[in-house]
């Protein structure tokens, strides 16, 4: 085989690489986007930390929702050990969470029903976190 | 000269090979992102399904086949009437009780159920209720001769309560967390009232309420 031959083959499979080489550079903005989405989750870890204590949520009921039977299962999470209130017009409930996450069966009436949920995640803050929600139970036909 | 097309065809296969399968994986990605997307849509739709919402507030004005009502948000609602298909309720009583659109006017507390576009429903059904607000806040004053608490909202508003013989009064137990009931001489300044009462005239800000239900965190609970 002649010198340029071999030669023009080695280029070509070097300009091959090289070629594959920059179109898998060029073609992977998925694999960028995953760096910046696991940043994105990184920046949110320190804020966690420097959050004093787990904030009231309730991830059901929604509010404004129809509720079809006489009791409603109300979920949500909170500083583990907080008191936990809850008042309507038809009954009151408290607890002790000893978990994050808490569920508790609430009773009903026909109609709305005003929940307000308090917690009181710490004996030293007076001010309750506070979540208000309308339910209504209308046995729908 | 068989080894030399051998390696052009490999120099050829290795340019085009990465953009071939860059391709097909492109292809296989988008196909997901489409079948996840059909997912997400259903489950939607699903949920939407199951979480009917209702809307309540109190009447402002009846116009022919629209009812203008406003929330507690004060956010103004407009229900649309089909003479067929919208019942009316009462629940005042607190059974349901069918009643007719004209028994509806001006100042009365009425839920809407049915299709939401945006501030506009088209009713279904129609139900007369009866509505309560609660409130929470720390006992500034108590006076025993009228039986009225007087108390600082947590959102900043002084406000006073009075305590009729019906109502439910509770307080925590700070051992067990349990309810007990409570008479109106145990009540301190300092703690903290939870209450709860029903509107009569919502139109007007009133700042004195008659309660139907407070519950009494006592003040030696933050003590501890």
């Amino acid at each position: 085989m002649k010198k340029e031959t071999i030669y023009a083959i080695s280029l070509g499979v070097f300009l091959g690489f090289l070629i594959a080489f920059i179109m898998i550079l060029i073609l992977r903005p998925s694999g960028q986007k995953k760096t910046m989405t696991s940043q994105s989750k990184t920046t949110i870890v320190p804020k966690k930390i420097k959050k004093n204590f787990q904030s009231l949520e309730i991830s059901s009921p929604s509010d404004r929702q129809i509720m079809l039977s006489k009791k409603v299962t109300i979920r949500g999470s909170v500083e583990p050990g907080s008191l936990i209130i809850i008042t309507s017009s038809a009954s009151e409930k408290t607890i002790k969470n000893k978990e994050k996450n808490f569920q508790i069966d609430f009773p009903l009436v026909l109609g709305e029903n005003v929940i307000s949920i308090q917690a009181f995640v710490d004996k030293t803050q007076r001010t309750p976190q506070i979540k208000t929600l309308q339910v209504f139970y209308l046995e729908e036909e | 000269m068989k080894v030399k097309i051998f390696l052009i065809i490999l120099a050829i296969l290795l340019l085009f090979a990465p953009h071939v399968f860059t391709k097909e994986a492109t292809n296989s990605g988008s196909q997901e992102i489409e079948q996840f997307k059909e997912k997400l849509a259903s489950k939607v739709a699903e949920l939407q399904k199951k979480e009917e919402k209702a809307t309540a507030g109190l009447i402002s004005e009846i116009q022919g086949k629209q009812i203008k009502f406003k929330t507690k948000e004060n956010e103004t609602y407009t229900a649309i009437i089909d003479d067929v298909l919208t019942k009316y309720y009462s629940l005042e009583s607190g059974s349901k009780d069918e009643i007719e659109f004209s028994d509806l006017s001006k100042n009365d507390y009425i839920i809407v159920s049915g299709t939401t576009n945006d501030k506009s429903i088209t009713a279904n059904n129609i139900y007369k209720d009866v509505s309560y607000t609660s409130g929470s806040g720390i006992i500034n004053e108590i006076n025993q001769t009228d039986y009225s608490i007087k108390t600082s909202s947590f959102e900043n508003e002084t406000l006073t309560i009075d305590i009729e013989s019906l109502t439910k009064r509770y307080v925590i137990n700070t051992k067990t967390y349990e309810l007990e009931v409570i008479g109106f001489s145990k009540i301190k300044t300092g703690d903290i009232i939870d209450f709860i009462y029903k509107n009569v005239s919502s139109n007007k800000k009133e700042l004195r309420f008659s309660a139907t239900k407070i519950i009494i965190i006592p003040a030696e609970f933050f003590n501890k």
